[in-house]
């Protein structure tokens, strides 16, 4: 049996290391110092996991404009994906077989810093690319049967974005926030048969940002 | 007013943050979980002949019980279906079961399990995990118990090569011991409902599904012409 993580821990430490430093960094400079909360929905791309998209996630970031035009902060987010796969017979070794029908859901929690670049400084929209890079945190479970079976654990973690903020007034206090993005993971996990090594995703994200 | 902002997203970010979603877990049918694994070694194609008891081991007793009522039968009738199907042929008289090839033994295990800590896994990681009630804490207990049952099904089926009795005999009259092969080994196992009609058959379907997995089992076709 695998040690298993305390989720409030590491918790913790994921937001204190996203937030110390900016707030660090923000001492009387609020203007500079901005937050950003997504509604995230995301699809990871030919792991044969779970494979399909999934609305349950969500995108945090702290930055600090550290000129007019770059930022720099750190993210977390998080996501689950699920997809059911119907009753079929399995190979699970040479002699093995097992039949089941079977439910599974991918969990990633990404975490790390970021910078983007605003590549229009308008007074109320801001296209913007930027990168995100750091740790992911992968549990990937199959539910079969009356129990299940799960594989988690941890890799580095690198995501191109492109988005742009739309503040409706000129103080730029509150904002709404829209970006794609792409990324790809080192984690690998392996549940019942299906083993992942590496797991790019794709989506978009709707917040605010403040 | 730059701290109650940090705060603030502090807050949010730890509520959302071990939010893992579940599963829809009535998406998952009812029908058993079927598993099967046998004995490379074994030629299944050269057997002929089976024993099947007309009892099922109840293993769950806490005595050797047999489970001999109708639902019993019926499930002893689905094997010995099977088994006929396989091209196999079934040895009936209990005094004649030293000549079979092979012996089929069927076990059942009704289980109730209790679970007394509330009902989450120990690598829960949602929304009412311990954390989310502060990273300090390290786990719960509950000072008064606290249980809930669901009961489960589990049909075994097992196959032994019986052809080297004369073997284990002269190894027995040596004082050695022979242990006995189990060539092919199945199990149905799945949620018990409340309806004896669907419990059985889930249980027919079992074993239905044990068999057509193992396509190695049956005789070949050489061996029903020179048995023939």
């Amino acid at each position: 049996m695998k040690p298993r993580i305390s989720f409030g821990k590491m918790m913790a430490c994921a937001a204190a290391f996203l937030l110390l430093t900016p707030a660090a960094q923000a001492q009387g400079r609020a203007e500079e110092l901005h937050f950003t909360v997504d509604w995230q929905m995301n699809a990871p791309l030919s792991t044969g996991f779970a494979d399909k998209i999934g609305v349950w996630g969500m995108n945090f970031e702290g930055a600090y404009d550290v000129t007019s035009r770059w930022s720099v902060g750190l993210f977390l987010n998080f996501h689950t994906n699920h997809r059911y796969i119907g009753r079929q017979t399995l190979a699970l070794s040479p002699t093995e077989s097992l039949t089941t029908d079977q439910q599974r859901s991918a969990y990633q929690l990404p975490f790390g810093v970021q910078a983007a670049y605003k590549l229009y400084d308008g007074t109320h929209f801001k296209p913007y690319v930027g990168a995100k890079a750091g740790a992911a945190f992968v549990r990937n479970t199959t539910y079969y049967g009356t129990g299940g079976t799960y594989d988690e654990g941890w890799g580095f973690y690198i995501a191109p974005e492109l988005g742009f903020r739309v503040y409706p007034s000129k103080d730029c206090r509150f904002g709404f926030h829209v970006a794609g993005y792409y990324n790809y993971m080192t984690n690998r996990t392996a549940t019942l048969l299906d083993g992942i090594d590496g797991q790019s995703n794709v989506g978009f994200r709707v917040g605010v940002t403040f | 007013m730059i701290m109650k902002k940090v705060l603030f997203f502090a807050g949010l970010l730890l509520a959302m943050a071990s939010c893992e979603k579940d599963p829809d877990f009535d998406e998952l049918s009812c029908d058993l979980v079927v598993y099967s694994d046998y004995d490379t070694e074994a030629a299944f194609g050269a057997y002929a002949t089976y024993f099947l008891p007309d009892s099922i081991l109840d293993v769950a007793s806490h005595e050797a019980r047999y489970w001999k009522d109708e639902n019993a039968l019926s499930i002893i009738g689905e094997v010995e279906r099977q088994m006929d199907a396989c091209g196999y042929t079934r040895i009936a008289d209990p005094e004649k079961k030293a000549e079979a090839d092979l012996g089929v033994q069927v076990s059942y295990v009704s289980q109730t399990n209790h679970v007394t800590t509330g009902g989450y896994p120990s690598y829960w990681g949602g929304w009412w995990d311990y954390g989310f009630w502060g990273p300090w804490w390290g786990g719960w207990y509950y000072p008064y118990p606290v249980t809930y049952s669901y009961d489960t099904n589990t049909l075994i089926l097992e196959m032994v090569d019986l052809t080297g009795a004369d073997a284990a005999q002269q190894a027995g009259d040596a004082g050695e011991s022979h242990r006995l092969p189990v060539i092919w080994y199945a199990s149905a196992h799945g949620y018990q409902y409340g309806n004896n009609r669907v419990n059985m058959q889930l249980l027919l379907d079992g074993v239905s599904q044990a068999f057509s997995q193992s396509a190695y089992l049956g005789r070949t076709e050489a061996s029903n012409t020179s048995a023939n």
